[in-house]
């Protein structure tokens, strides 16, 4: 969002509140239409002899991020949960319970989130006093459990953590009458890798290595969120020509996912001949990427004050030509799947996400749009080229698997016009600005937030002395989980496999 | 009448993969080896379903404290003879996390492995000639 290079207003509000008043303040930022970000947890016992939660807003026109801050006493860090009156932070709220023993009193759910089953109650890896590298032996305690229907006649289907086909680890318990599905639950955590805690202490400079491989299939936009919360807090303007390229890996990403996307639903219902193709598709838009970018899913393409290496005039001629061929091929490969009348029957009316469901739980991305949902981080707070270069706003009201399909195809096209203007428009120059004096032993607050090809990933980010002393990301799949389990009840069991794909949620994100 | 021999698994091996915690790279590029441009079917690789059909596991991550149990599990589940090949730097104690609180250093730590393909991730052509070169085709 706002660089430092908008000049004179401040890029973030904080705003401290006592625990009595956090839902208040919050529920009058949303009544003023701002839209919730994120939240974080974090431990100050050392210095301020308390934790820290902090509620990140946009405001619902131009303006700073709005920061609502609760301070909390060690021996009891607890405050009146934010759930009821913000469902979207309900995972968050159990998220921060798990890693820093932070208490939402009156949460509808006290299941653990990220830890393992066999993590010992009462120890949260993310206070400071406990230390990276901890492997506690097995305990019984925190283990989950899952929600079930129950009644005559009424079966349960519990499936993963490891599935059929080639996909991240996840955990899903059904319930079903013959073959509805009553109810579902999801186990994530799987993959937790302990991302945050392992960064906490690296300087600035050395983590974007790791932060790129929180999740490779939207790694740009992990890049760019945090490259712009170091930039922030630094204080450091990126040159027009880094804007611009920046923006071209941000797009290509788009692409490389919306085609993945699409490609993965006729998979879903048997449509092999489509499946296939999109598949070439695919693999064509990664290996412009790695000609272009030196790598198939971007890691190492973008650097805190710019990007990491310049595209040569020949690689951007090549890219470009590829994108104009691609074009063709996806155009002739989409509308022949909705003109296949088996492949069309099967995705309308299927997985309907409503409108005020998508709304009310915070959804984000091409899912929250498909349902209605006008919003995207593009538009609504523009940043990079994006200020120049508006992309058009793509929205479907049906919410089913259909819609997102939509929203998807529609949207490509949107990035492939974008990216033709960008490579085309291109300003010289600098691709990377040196960094501002200081900048190694630079402390604050800063947030970095971009629309992914999932929505809006958000990178919120202290820095002290120019060492990570909190990064929490909350990944666009983090938003949306929630948002497909009010998706399939009412649903056939095998129409699951094609509803979660046309969610396409990322496991690797979420877990961290 | 001399019997010719072929080696064990040359012409068919049944592949069953486990995410033991990767950023879903790996994923991305083995879930490519079968599409039209790589087309591992050719060489006798596919994937299958269930580790009762497998030859081979594939795992790709640094093995995360909660998925070490499913690992073991899906590794038991397997018939004789079985092979296990860890895919990707993660997989190999390359990954940036690898240590931490919530995860081990790589699949090493958990079961015997026959073979590694680095990379980070690795390409779809590396796994399909890794998986040959582990076949004897190559």
């Amino acid at each position: 969002m706002s660089m430092a290079s908008e000049g004179l207003t401040p890029v973030l509000a904080v705003q401290e509140v006592e625990a009595s008043g956090l839902g208040a303040a919050v529920a009058a930022s949303l009544g003023r239409g701002a839209r919730y970000l994120t939240m974080a947890a974090s431990d100050h016992r050392e210095d301020e002899g308390r934790l820290r939660v902090d509620v990140v807003l946009a405001p619902g026109g131009p303006g700073p991020l709005e920061v609502l801050r609760l301070h909390l006493p060690p021996q009891r860090a607890e405050y009146a949960s934010l759930t009821p009156i913000l469902p979207a932070v309900h995972w968050d709220e159990r998220e921060a319970r798990d890693l820093l023993g932070v208490v939402p009193l009156g949460h509808p759910d006290p299941r653990p989130l990220v830890l393992p089953d066999d993590w010992p109650r009462g120890l949260h890896p993310l206070r400071r006093d406990v230390p990276w590298d901890v492997h506690p032996a097995s305990a019984v305690g925190a283990a989950w459990s899952a929600r079930l229907a129950e009644g005559e006649g009424v079966v349960h289907m519990p499936v993963g953590p490891v599935h059929a086909g080639i996909i991240d680890s996840g955990h899903f318990a059904f319930s079903l009458m013959g073959e509805s599905i009553l109810h579902l639950d999801v186990r994530l955590g799987w993959k937790h890798r302990g991302v945050e805690k392992t960064v906490e202490g690296t300087p600035w400079e050395e983590a974007s290595a790791a932060v790129e491989r929180v999740c490779a299939t939207c790694s740009a936009s992990q890049q760019a969120a945090w490259s712009e919360a170091v930039e922030q807090i630094l204080g450091w303007p990126l040159p027009p020509r880094a804007v611009w390229l920046r923006t071209i890996l941000l797009e290509c990403e788009r692409l490389a996912n919306h085609i993945n996307d699409i490609a993965a639903l006729p998979a879903g219902t048997g449509y092999t001949v489509a499946a296939m193709a999109g598949s070439v598709l695919k693999e064509r838009m990664l290996r412009l990427a790695a000609q272009a970018f030196g790598h198939r899913y971007l890691f190492g393409a973008i650097r805190p004050g710019g990007v990491a290496r310049d595209l040569d005039p020949a690689a951007g001629t090549g890219l470009r030509q590829g994108l104009g061929e691609l074009r063709g091929d996806l155009e002739r490969l989409t509308q022949r799947m909705l003109r296949h009348p088996g492949f069309v029957d099967r995705i309308h009316g299927t997985g309907v996400l409503r409108p005020s469901t998508a709304r009310d739980l915070g959804g984000v991305g091409p899912v929250a749009r498909a349902s209605g949902v006008r919003q995207d981080l593009r538009l609504d707070r523009p940043y990079l080229a994006y200020r120049q270069l508006a992309p058009l706003l793509v929205v479907e009201e049906e919410g089913d698997v259909a819609a997102r399909l939509r929203v998807r195809i529609r949207e490509a096209a949107v990035s492939l016009e974008l990216l033709d203007r960008l490579l085309h428009g291109l300003p010289p120059g600098p691709w990377r600005a040196p960094a501002p004096a200081g900048a190694e032993r630079a402390s604050g607050l800063g947030i970095g937030a971009c629309e992914s090809p999932r929505g809006a990933q958000v990178h919120y980010l202290e820095l002290r002395q120019g060492r990570i002393f909190r990064l929490r990301i909350r990944s666009s799949s983090f938003a949306n989980w929630p948002l497909l389990l009010e998706a399939v009840p009412g649903n056939l069991i095998g129409d699951f496999p094609l509803i979660n794909k046309s969610f396409e949620l990322c496991y690797a994100c979420s877990d961290r | 009448m001399g019997k010719r021999t072929v080696p064990l698994l040359s012409r068919s091996l049944q592949l069953r993969h486990v995410d033991a915690g990767s950023c879903n790279g790996c994923e991305s590029e083995l879930a490519a080896i079968t599409n039209p441009i790589y087309d591992a079917q050719r060489f006798g690789v596919d994937v299958v379903a269930s580790p009762r059909h497998a030859d081979v596991l594939t795992v790709s991550g640094p093995v995360t404290r909660q998925m070490e149990e499913a690992l073991r599990r899906t590794h038991q589940a397997m018939g004789e003879p079985r092979l296990v090949v860890s895919v990707g730097d993660c997989a190999a104690g390359g990954c940036p996390f690898a240590g931490s609180y919530a995860s081990h250093r790589g699949v090493g730590e958990v079961l015997r492995v026959d073979a590694h393909i680095p990379g980070c991730p690795p390409s779809p052509a590396d796994i399909v000639r890794h998986l040959r070169a582990l076949m004897g085709q190559v």
